[in-house]
């Protein structure tokens, strides 16, 4: 999977660069954020505006992502395509994460 | 009309496509397979004009299906047929596989799982029925002869702007 991070004021941005994240690849996505998260920053951005598709396993390995960072680190996301708003919205998931528009309006509020 | 085919794999064993189809898919699970069969189907149905959010519910709901056939109907590589029936104010599709039987509780009771408080307790799994159930109308499922054949529609909508 193609993913790259950019940290902003303790703020660590993860951008994937795949176009999907589906069952194909959610193992390795998963593993991937746990590499590129770990001993990381108190906030994640997930910058999910590459992505125009995710099914149940992609959003299960997200949810598993929101997991490993444990207590006191949150995951937000951003630039949600209409198709995978409407998975996050139809299970609910949109009530767990926090959703921005951005990634630049995801830092902003999220950056120390 | 002349159905529209296309046959990806070598598969031996592959299951009739279903008859009534306009559009017929055959392929072997695999890695990759559900990806590309997904391709193949979204590119056909380009050419019907349906609205942005009847492709976007056509995507997810027939990746879960093909996926849940992949997955937990075979336990290695099978053979899946999709067929599709484009009509003025819907889809029928049909999927015909030789794998484990469908259970039938994920057709009746398959509800979307709760979300708890506790953020560790939020399920990682269970989403992709529900989805199913809550995008189509008529989901029936029938074991005939070995093999499970899935029938759903899913309604054209128009876009919302």
């Amino acid at each position: 999977m193609q993913i790259s991070t950019q940290d902003h004021r303790g703020c660590r941005v993860v951008t994937v660069g795949d176009s999907r994240i589906d069952a194909a690849v959610a193992i390795s996505f998963k593993d991937c954020m746990r590499e590129l998260t770990d001993g990381g920053t108190e906030h994640t951005v997930l910058d999910l505006s590459a992505v125009d598709f995710i099914d149940s396993s992609g959003l299960g390995a997200i949810v598993a992502t929101m997991k490993q960072l444990g207590d006191g680190r949150q995951l937000a996301l951003a630039g949600l395509s209409p198709n995978v708003e409407k998975v996050f919205r139809l299970t609910r998931m949109d009530t767990v994460f926090a959703i921005h528009r951005s990634v630049e309006a995801a830092v902003q509020a999220h950056a120390a | 009309m002349r159905p529209d085919r296309a046959v990806m794999g070598t598969a031996e064993n592959i299951p009739p496509p279903p008859s009534r189809g306009e559009i017929a898919i055959r392929f072997a699970t695999g890695e990759f397979e559900v990806r590309k069969a997904l391709a193949i189907l979204m590119g056909k149905l380009a050419k019907h004009r349906l609205s942005a959010d009847t492709m976007g519910q056509v995507e997810i709901v027939v990746a879960e299906v093909l996926n849940n056939i992949a997955e937990h109907g075979y336990d290695g590589a099978g053979d899946v047929s999709l067929g599709v029936r484009v009509l003025s104010d819907r889809l029928r599709f049909t999927t015909v596989d030789a794998g484990r039987d469908l259970p039938q509780h994920l057709l009746s009771t398959g509800e979307m799982p709760e979300i708890p408080d506790n953020p560790l307790d939020i399920p990682e799994g269970g989403f992709g029925w529900a989805m199913i159930r809550e995008l189509t109308d008529g989901l029936c499922y029938r074991r005939l002869d070995g093999r499970n054949h899935l029938t759903f529609c899913i309604p054209r909508v128009e876009s919302v702007e």
